[in-house]
């Protein structure tokens, strides 16, 4: 009788070696684990296509399909880290203009603006580059802090935002933010506090963190609660139980062994009963 | 066959795919995309698509658009990094609403619109050219100053105009280049004196006056001896500083 598909192929199997199975990253903790998902696999919301609704649809011809929104696959540049583009990244695809000319490689690429954005919750003006999308979003969620931290990791995309989005988050928990105006600090600390809700003080702590950043920041750490004591004490503590010890073993063997065994036992000073008669 | 590089577009673009992706089976892993896949048809260019303008609410008193509470809505760039960067101004939030709501608007020195003070340093800057005619005999009166204002651009009704107590008679090529002021009523509310400066014209080629260039940059005086106390209070127009100042370098 032969096997199910499924079950032979789990015969053969072996799990892949990744970098979360072995060394550093499978040490790291859950709540670096968790950002990454928020971050790489999780699906980004669409940019560069309309997505269908529904589950199926009726083709032409009369027969049933089902709908599956399959996303462009996108570019990731590292000048990105460098700038808040608000989704958008690189297109690399084809364009033929007729059936008999040759085709051309064609990249999309976004128009990147020159341009400042205003945090009010770090109470600074930043020099940024940015995207026409990226201030449409600002627009919409009414302030460049309700976008950052209402959008998720992998939204963001770029480093940058998600260190500010972090530096935000642990001003908010700590409320070291406005230190010379308490009524500010008060105002501005109950508009945003809501978005602390989903996250713990440990969360925030390795949010935004790229994996050199947090491998860097797990040995860092290993090495503040790592003790290290010197041989020479090590040594010492073992010399003087050793000694102890002896000095046990030489006070027993001097009472096991020798005449001054019989006679520790005679008590003359002992009580015997009236019933024992006298020797 | 290599494919060669057509260049690069930039702006967000919707795109669609020429040649759609087979579809996902149920004991797929992973989808495979195959070069087939990667032909794109362009649907939209969003970067052209006209967006709609920012609702803001004002934080200060600013010239020329409103007191502090009020609501304005402006274009995106403009709104953007004129008013929001440098704080003049919060998005119209229904909490922001509430919020500036509370600021009751100073009746005080409150102008009839927000434009009326754009338009009052406007005229007082102004001269006006009025150019009247050489061969036939005229008196200067309402409609001659509105049709003048026409030609610069600005449109004066007749009932807001106020013209000199004395008569004005025509031609009299003494009084070319000369200067009067007159008054105009903004919404019947500001009154601004605006500085007026003679000139003689015809269509009649013989009798045209010898062509001086920028002949309205030069002023022969007031026309009547007693306005000149308030014709040289008026501010001069922008060119006429511009041109003392050259002599002074000249010289």
């Amino acid at each position: 009788m032969s096997m199910p598909i499924e079950a032979r192929k789990r015969l053969y199997y072996l799990p892949k070696v990744t970098r979360w199975t072995k060394g550093i990253g499978a040490a790291l903790p859950e709540e670096y684990k968790k950002f990454w998902k928020e971050w790489k696999i999780q699906m980004p919301s669409p940019v560069y296509y309309i997505p269908k609704k529904g589950k199926y649809e009726r083709m032409p011809d009369g027969t049933v399909k089902p709908i599956q929104n399959i996303p462009i696959p996108l570019k990731y540049p590292k000048e990105l880290d460098n700038g808040i583009w608000g989704g958008e990244a690189v297109i690399q695809g084809f364009v033929k203009k007729h059936k008999y000319h040759q085709r051309f490689v064609r990249y999309w690429v976004p128009n990147l603006i020159k341009s400042v954005v205003y945090s009010e919750i770090l109470n600074k003006y930043m020099r940024t580059i940015v995207t026409n999308r990226t201030l449409d979003l600002i627009h919409e969620h009414y302030g460049f802090d309700h976008y950052i931290l209402k959008t998720p990791a992998c939204d963001l995309r770029s480093l940058l935002a998600l260190r500010l989005k972090r530096f935000m988050l642990i001003s908010l928990a700590d409320k070291t933010l406005y230190p010379d105006d308490p009524v500010k600090r008060d105002e501005v600390y109950a508009k945003y506090e809501q978005y602390l809700s989903s996250y713990t003080r440990e969360e925030i702590e390795w949010y935004g963190l790229s994996y050199p950043e947090a491998c860097k920041k797990f040995r860092n750490n290993a090495l503040v609660n790592m003790k290290i004591t010197p041989l020479k004490e090590i040594y010492r503590q073992e010399l003087i139980n050793e000694l102890k010890e002896e000095k046990l073993k030489l006070s027993e063997s001097s009472e096991e062994s020798g005449p001054t065994k019989w006679i520790s036992k005679i008590n003359p000073f002992h009580k015997y009963s009236k019933d024992v008669p006298k020797s | 066959m290599a494919a060669q590089i057509q260049g690069s577009q930039h702006s967000q673009r919707i795109l669609k795919r020429k040649y759609p992706v087979r579809l996902f089976k149920k004991d797929d892993t992973h989808f495979e995309l195959r070069r087939k896949n990667f032909y794109y048809d362009l649907i939209e260019d969003t970067d052209l698509r006209k967006k709609p303008n920012i609702d803001l609410i004002l934080t200060k008193d600013i010239e020329s658009y409103g007191k502090k509470g009020d609501k304005i809505s402006l274009k995106r760039l403009k709104a953007y990094n004129d008013f929001l960067l440098p704080g003049l101004a919060v998005y119209a939030t229904p909490e922001n609403i509430q919020k500036y709501m509370s600021i009751v608007i100073s009746t005080e020195h409150q102008h009839s619109s927000k434009y009326a003070i754009e338009l009052l340093k406007v005229l007082e800057k102004c001269c006006l050219i009025v150019n009247m005619n050489i061969d036939n005999h005229w008196k200067l009166e309402k409609w001659h100053i509105k049709v003048n204002f026409r030609t610069c651009g600005i449109y004066v009704t007749e009932k807001s105009i106020t013209m000199p107590k004395k008569d004005i008679i025509g031609p009299n090529l003494q009084n070319e280049g000369k200067e009067f002021y007159i008054k105009v009523t903004i919404n019947e509310t500001e009154e601004v004196k605006v500085r007026c400066r003679l000139h003689h014209v015809t269509t009649v080629p013989e009798h045209q006056l010898p062509e001086i260039s920028e002949f309205w940059k030069i002023s022969n005086g007031a026309l009547f001896p007693e306005d000149e106390k308030v014709l040289n209070a008026l501010p001069r127009p922008k060119w006429e500083d511009y041109n003392i100042e050259k002599q002074m370098y000249n010289c």
